[in-house]
């Protein structure tokens, strides 16, 4: 199998649209599960947003130093597209006069964190991409540091308060 | 529930989406593909405008000769506009003779650079 590195130089060198294809094909699953988590499922956006993260990769590959796995490159674009859909949300919400929707239910609704992928959807943004890209993603602490755009120490911080909600939650569940 | 029952429940419910459809859809809305040789005949381009600049240079400074006097005064006459004129072309323009055989030519002179 050809690493990245080598469909990379085939694409810049060729622009050869075969091995950009075999890129997005191994890393649809990481970008697309991502978006699909913090935007609470919605599917549909969740793809509009992978694609468009996949472009944006495509038109700025030149500039990819590979100093970051590119793993964590395109995670990096994808967290841009996000914040960028939820400051839409929040201008189209402003001007609607209503709650802007971050695919996050809410945190005070009981009945929405009854079971973890309803307790992950009630994290603030940031817990929850921290929790996603490490844990169900698979990516390293590291690789989620750069893929977020914030310092390790933040990362592991983010990481430790949404376990310690995560574990609040569930546990009052399983409680009741 | 401790953290490791998070982490790996978290594992277990990871979304992990994967299809060909999207595959086709993210390269379906790739711009268009650049020519292949794209680089290469832009270069030629600009190497045969050059040349061109470069002739039109030198064709202007033998019909001056040719038509004028003649003579070391008119050479040297030609010489001090021709050099300004070709070295403000290769400024403007990029060199007018190609590097490889600038060189060429220069280390071919007597040896006194």
């Amino acid at each position: 199998m050809e690493t990245d590195a080598r469909l990379i130089a085939r694409v810049l060198h060729d622009d050869d649209r075969a091995a950009f294809g075999e890129l997005v094909r191994r890393h649809q699953p990481l970008v697309r599960g991502f978006l699909r988590r913090m935007l609470g499922g919605a599917a549909e956006l969740a793809d509009d947003l992978a694609q468009e993260t996949f472009i944006k990769a495509h038109r700025a590959l030149r500039g990819y130093r590979g100093g970051a796995q590119f793993s964590s490159w395109l995670c990096a674009i994808a967290t841009n597209e996000l914040r960028a859909e939820w400051r839409r949300r929040q201008r189209r919400a402003e001007f609607l006069d209503e709650e802007p929707g971050t695919g996050r239910t809410e945190a005070e609704d009981p009945a929405a964190t009854r079971d973890l992928a309803g307790a992950l959807a009630a994290l603030p943004e940031t817990q929850r991409a921290a929790l996603v890209l490490c844990y169900e993603q698979g990516l390293t602490h590291e690789e989620a540091a750069v893929a977020l755009g914030c310092p390790l120490g933040t990362l592991k911080s983010h990481i430790s308060r949404g376990k310690a909600r995560l574990r609040e939650w569930l546990g009052e569940k399983e409680e009741a | 529930m401790n953290d490791e029952d998070i982490e790996r429940a978290l594992r277990e419910t990871a979304l992990r989406p994967r299809d060909d459809a999207f595959t086709r859809r993210v390269l379906a809305a790739l711009p268009p593909r650049r020519h292949r040789h794209g680089r290469e005949m832009r270069r030629s381009v600009e190497l045969a405008s050059r040349f061109g600049l470069a002739s039109i240079l030198v064709a202007a400074a033998v019909r001056w000769y040719s038509a004028g006097p003649g003579g070391l005064d008119a050479a040297l006459v030609l010489l001090m506009v021709a050099v300004p004129a070709f070295a403000a072309l290769s400024w403007a323009c990029g060199p007018l003779v190609p590097g490889p055989i600038w060189r060429r030519l220069w280390r071919s002179g007597p040896g006194w650079r």
